[in-house]
């Protein structure tokens, strides 16, 4: 805590090697919590850079209420969530084009998602959990997200999302639930169809 | 029986996929990209200005406008039948006239 006070002292002060150092050392955890939520490298690299680029901007208005990776984590999740946001008004208005007539655009997300970080024996049972997680609403996506792939305890999810140990207790619950639903009924199609 | 406790040990399965999963690298040179950035989003308060006036929306509305008040001028200014036949005559008076300001009759005048 005491580094993280002392990074953001030479942040604010401006020095370019501290906010080189604040770069490496948080990238991945910023990484890997974007890809999660947009489930795209591409889109997840452009989301990292966005967010220490407003890290650098705004650092001068951080008065450290929160601790440093609270504030990154909470910058790069509404980034992904805006991200989401603009990904599905394209895809609409691609929708709208094509009834038009217009141009034929590739899909905007990839159909399978293959999270670089997952065990190989697991990659395809990962990639249906992550095709289901894109069916469940926002705030439980984003506290399984950062439960299973950022390892964070639900009091820190808490402090993340601005909400009560309870909340996120209950948020879990529901994701987990809302999960088995959906990936149940997948395996039942499938074995319909089979 | 058999085929639903399949079903739930797969969903198990997927649900507990992420275990052991270790956090994703970003991409090298991921600093040169940030900075190329910061270099882009420090720009002049003039070029955020030109870049703000050349947006078509904003270039389309400035020029209608333009041509808006133009028109307003032009019809506000037309002159009526009455002065336009004053001003042609002064203009006939003014082509013909012989007479020639001089200094020296302007010095008369005054005096």
């Amino acid at each position: 805590m005491e580094h993280q006070q002392y990074l953001i002292a030479e942040l604010q002060r401006g020095d370019a090697s501290a906010f080189r150092r604040l770069v490496e050392e948080w990238q991945d955890m910023v990484y890997n919590t974007a890809i999660g939520i947009v489930q795209n490298p591409d889109d997840a690299d452009d989301i990292t850079q966005e967010v220490f680029v407003q890290v650098y901007q705004s650092v001068s208005s951080f008065k450290g209420e929160s601790k440093l990776s609270t504030w990154l984590y909470r910058i790069t999740l509404s980034k992904a969530l805006d991200q989401e946001k603009k990904k599905k008004r394209k895809k609409r208005f691609g929708f709208m084009q094509s009834l038009f007539g217009g141009p034929d655009e590739e899909p905007l997300h990839p159909v399978e998602f293959n999270h670089p970080g997952v065990q190989l024996e697991n990659k395809e049972r990962a990639n249906e959990l992550f095709s289901a997680l894109k069916q469940i609403p926002d705030n439980q996506r984003i506290a399984f997200t950062l439960q299973k792939l950022e390892g964070q305890s639900n009091q820190e999810i808490a402090e993340i999302m601005n909400t009560s140990l309870y909340a996120v207790e209950s948020l879990m619950g529901r994701a987990k639930n809302n999960l088995k639903k959906i990936l149940g009924n997948y395996y039942r199609e499938n074995s319909i169809n089979q | 029986m058999e085929k639903e406790d399949h079903i739930n040990k797969m969903t198990e399965d997927a649900m507990s996929s992420l275990d052991g999963s270790v956090r994703a690298s970003t991409k090298p040179y991921l600093m040169t990209r940030i900075n190329a950035r910061l270099s882009n989003a420090s720009e002049s308060a003039w070029e955020k200005a030109g870049r703000f006036i050349a947006r078509p929306a904003i270039a389309i509305t400035g020029l209608c406008l333009v041509i808006g008040i133009n028109a307003l001028i032009i019809t506000y200014n037309k002159p009526s039948p009455e002065n336009s036949i004053a001003v042609e005559q002064q203009q006939v008076t003014d082509d013909f006239t012989t007479t020639v300001a001089t200094l020296y009759d302007t010095e008369n005048i005054e005096r």
